[in-house]
């Protein structure tokens, strides 16, 4: 018997996307259902959950099992699919706002936790979805649409990868949506990789940052190898102007739940919630 | 995130043409997806102006024999391949012209490299096939221009909207 193989058509659904002509998240979709079919992954052998936001429509454009989840709660959804069927990759997709400032503890948390998972946000420094407001990303200074308050929030803009870093995040990694062959390889990796991966893809919103355009000439691919050194990892990113793509960081740490997967059925399960 | 395109990985006239179909392919899908776009925008005549151009990019891989075997698994000049349209290139008022020049300039660029390849391949097979697509490209930009010519010119206010997305503070 012939095995089956997919490709990345075979994970794209019919629905067609309402992003704004130009967004960037359509070359982070096609990076996603690429690197599932470089994987040699079934659609039934996946999943994508998501919360809200422009970014978090993408389990409704996939062709596999699917969760439009909760504002911020993408990961705690993630984590629990992941412990109650092992069996499924799962991917977890979000914004920046939705993963850094709803779901910030979240994020925290499941860095720490280490649920053998990939967690992907489309980071464009800004809330499109509700037309421009600054994101926990955005620069402190950014004050370009009427949203934004006048001279910018003058907060320090979240660094994704420092905080996953330190918080214990097992992979992590900054790929760009104008390099979608790049980022497919660095997603199919993150999946590869034991435990939770963290990839920050920078993803363009050229509706509200039309200045976003320009990360097409400043995002730059890093020559350096990765690291399973945390301390090397974090005097990187001391460096890290927030423009360099590749795989920051490869720990060795062993996921959460190896030695509690699940063992319950799903009608045990049912038994205990009946009243 | 430039790169230099890899000649060495294309060794065969085969593997040229397979190459050269594969981007053909890949153009009308990418046009194909800002139709959609353009669609959901309600922008209805770019959306238009797109969908023919994936027609035409459809009848351009058609020119090409059926692959035989695996498609190539990616395409040499990697993201820089010059056929994909530019997502980031486009405005959600770009007017049809704006799309057709689009397309025009990715069909130069796909001459150059074609050149470039008519040059320097390594491998003298590979030379003379590049050298025929130079003549098959050198046609498509001169269609593509007399095409983008038939269109209407935008209006130089075509960028203003009345109700913009993002507004300046103290608009």
């Amino acid at each position: 018997m012939t095995a089956v193989t997919y490709s990345a058509k075979d994970f794209k659904s019919d629905v067609k996307p309402v992003w704004c002509p130009g967004c960037g998240d359509y070359a982070v979709l096609s990076s996603i259902t690429k690197a599932f079919a470089d994987l040699g992954l079934a659609p039934h052998q996946t999943s994508v959950v998501s919360g809200i936001g422009c970014s978090s429509r993408i389990p409704a454009y996939t062709n596999t099992y699917g969760f439009h989840s909760i504002h911020g709660r993408a990961l705690a959804v993630g984590q629990g699919l992941k412990l109650a069927r092992p069996d499924l990759t799962v991917l977890v997709a979000g914004g920046d706002g939705d993963g850094f400032s709803i779901g910030g503890n979240h994020f925290l948390h499941a860095c720490r936790r280490n649920v053998d998972l990939t967690y992907i946000v489309m980071d464009n420094r800004v809330y499109g979805m509700t037309k421009g407001q600054p994101s926990p990303t955005t620069e402190s200074d950014w004050d370009a649409s009427a949203m934004a308050p006048p001279g910018g929030t003058g907060m320090t803009p979240f660094h994704p990868l420092a905080i996953a870093l330190a918080a214990g995040a097992n992979f992590v990694a900054r790929g760009f949506s104008g390099d979608p062959n790049g980022t497919a390889a660095i997603i199919a990796e993150a999946i590869k990789h034991p435990g939770f991966s963290f990839v920050a893809i920078m993803s363009p919103c050229i509706t509200f940052r039309e200045e976003q355009r320009e990360w097409k000439d400043t995002m730059r691919k890093v020559a350096i190898d990765s690291t399973n050194d945390a301390a090397q990892a974090a005097r990187r990113l001391m460096t890290d102007d927030g423009y360099n793509c590749g795989v920051l960081y490869r720990g060795n740490r062993v996921s959460y739940g190896k030695e509690k997967i699940a063992t319950a059925q799903v009608a045990d399960l049912d038994a205990e919630f009946t009243l | 995130m430039r790169r230099t395109p890899d000649f060495e990985s294309v060794k065969t006239s085969a593997d040229l043409l397979s190459v050269a179909r594969l981007m053909e392919e890949r153009s009308a899908e990418r046009y194909r997806e800002l139709a959609e776009a353009f669609e959901i925008s309600c922008n209805l005549d770019t959306a238009e102006a797109f969908r023919m151009l994936a027609e035409g990019e459809d009848r351009h891989a058609a020119d090409f024999p059926a692959l035989v075997g695996d498609a190539p698994r990616t395409i040499p000049w990697g993201e820089d391949d010059p056929e994909i349209a530019d997502p980031g290139a486009v405005h959600y008022l770009m007017h049809p012209w704006h799309a057709v020049d689009l397309a025009l300039c990715h069909e130069q660029e796909t001459l150059a490299l074609f050149t470039l390849v008519a040059e320097k391949s390594p491998h003298a097979e590979v030379r003379a096939e590049a050298a025929r697509l130079v003549e098959r490209e050198t046609r498509h930009v001169e269609e593509m221009r007399a095409l983008r010519d038939a269109q209407d010119i935008p209006p130089e206010d075509w960028e203003d909207d009345d109700d913009p997305p993002n507004w300046e503070a103290g608009d």
